[in-house]
């Protein structure tokens, strides 16, 4: 009856307005279908982490605990990229290398905002970590903001994992504003190279030595990620692939959300930093979209056979959302052009380029901070 | 000096992350061609 009163004793109105936050995570979740495999697991785990004297925080809480062990570590996020790795199809990238350029291209965004943050006082490492929100991908936000800026854990996670949500949101605005009608038509020839097992096997292991030579800090990523599609691609491992690509994914998933949302305490939370990192992510995934939309608008005016500059916005790494959306689009304007292929192969390139260029920020910015 | 640092790293950062893509296009190539799947 004491601990009742204590607890209520100690209720504040952040912790109040934490639940509202927490409520509306769970509210987007399952109302508005928004992620709901992370957004309701982290609005709970925000709710969970605003009762005062609550034993699932703290000293032997078992979020705390699930927090040392797998985002501390690092761990959760790579066991989630082999789950993804298991679930990809590069496929459509090895039928047309080309698009393997707007997954560079559409992380423009990632660099702009590190600039941004960094003229609004954020400190380097923050800034490199709100810029990655851009990125459009989950875990490497994690991973990235988990030993740059762990303060800030709870809303950069919240940040990326709603906007990629609200891609068919976001996107088409963007996308409209930078194209023209005539742009938006555009057809374009398909012509799908058949890609043999070999190749498919030897894909992985290829991205993962370049991308380590390169950027050594992407290893871990880019490593988790190429053995999951390695297991996927091997012919000889389909129960683990099949492991990967649902009980691994759904066990990490289901901790990952909850322990980042425990990390969303209203004295962490509820600063005027929350709002600008929310702003900044925004900001982000358009310059994003932008930049790959501007990429293949440049790429046209040297090519013989032009490609629809909306593909270019498909290099981020929300896969396969930003694809979809992106034919929709087209499909908007001429019900008889079919640009999925292309789409794919670019939404595909974002999910090796994300990844690089999260490796390549922890490389760059590491020592410089 | 925060805004010299950034200009550096975005200068870097997209050279490098497009560096790692040129790289993986030529391999891409390579490979397909070298292990090709049958026609088109």
């Amino acid at each position: 009856m004491q601990g009742w009163f204590q607890a209520l004793g100690n209720l504040s109105a952040g912790n109040l307005i934490m639940f509202v936050v927490g409520g509306v995570l769970i509210y987007l979740a399952i109302k508005k279908d928004y992620e709901p495999m992370l957004l309701l697991p982290i609005g709970f785990g925000a709710i969970l982490a605003n009762i005062p004297m609550s034993s699932a925080i703290g000293n032997g809480g078992f979020l705390t605990l699930l927090y040392n062990a797998g985002i501390k570590t690092e761990l959760f996020p790579v066991l989630i990229f082999i789950a993804v790795g298991a679930m990809i199809d590069f496929g459509p990238l090895l039928q047309q290398p080309a698009m393997i350029f707007f997954g560079a291209a559409a992380q423009l965004g990632i660099f702009l905002t590190t600039i941004l943050g960094a003229s609004l006082g954020f400190s380097l490492k923050e800034a490199a970590s709100i810029g990655i929100i851009g990125a459009a991908d989950g875990p490497t936000s994690i991973y990235v903001a988990n030993l740059f800026a762990p303060q800030l854990l709870g809303p950069i996670s919240v940040a990326a994992y709603s906007y990629m949500a609200l891609v068919p949101v976001i996107q088409p605005p963007v996308i409209t504003a930078l194209t023209t009608p005539e742009e938006r038509r555009m057809r374009m020839d398909l012509n799908l190279v058949r890609v043999s097992r070999r190749a498919r096997i030897l894909f992985p292991i290829m991205v993962t030595v370049v991308a380590g030579i390169l950027a050594p800090m992407s290893v871990a990523l880019v490593g988790s990620l190429m053995f999951g599609n390695l297991i996927r691609e091997c012919g000889v491992l389909d129960k683990l692939s099949r492991a990967a690509q649902n009980d691994l994914a759904d066990l990490v998933t289901l901790v990952l959300g909850i322990t980042i949302g425990s990390t969303m305490t209203a004295d962490r939370f509820l600063t005027p930093a929350t709002l600008m990192i929310l702003g900044m992510g925004l900001i982000a995934f358009v310059l994003d979209t932008a930049g790959g939309v501007l990429f293949a608008k440049l790429l046209n005016i040297f090519l013989k056979h032009k490609i629809n500059p909306m593909v270019g916005a498909a290099g981020i790494s929300a896969f396969p959302m930003s694809a979809r959306v992106i034919h929709k689009l087209a499909q908007r304007e001429d019900p008889q052009n079919f640009i999925l292929m292309q789409s794919v192969g670019a939404n595909v390139a974002g999910q090796i380029g994300s990844i690089v260029a999260g490796g390549v920020i922890l490389s760059l910015v590491g020592p410089m901070a | 000096m925060v805004v010299a640092q950034t200009l550096e790293i975005m200068v870097r950062g997209i050279s490098l992350t497009f560096l790692a893509m040129i790289v993986f296009y030529a391999l891409t190539k390579m490979i397909t061609r070298l292990f090709p799947g049958g026609g088109k």
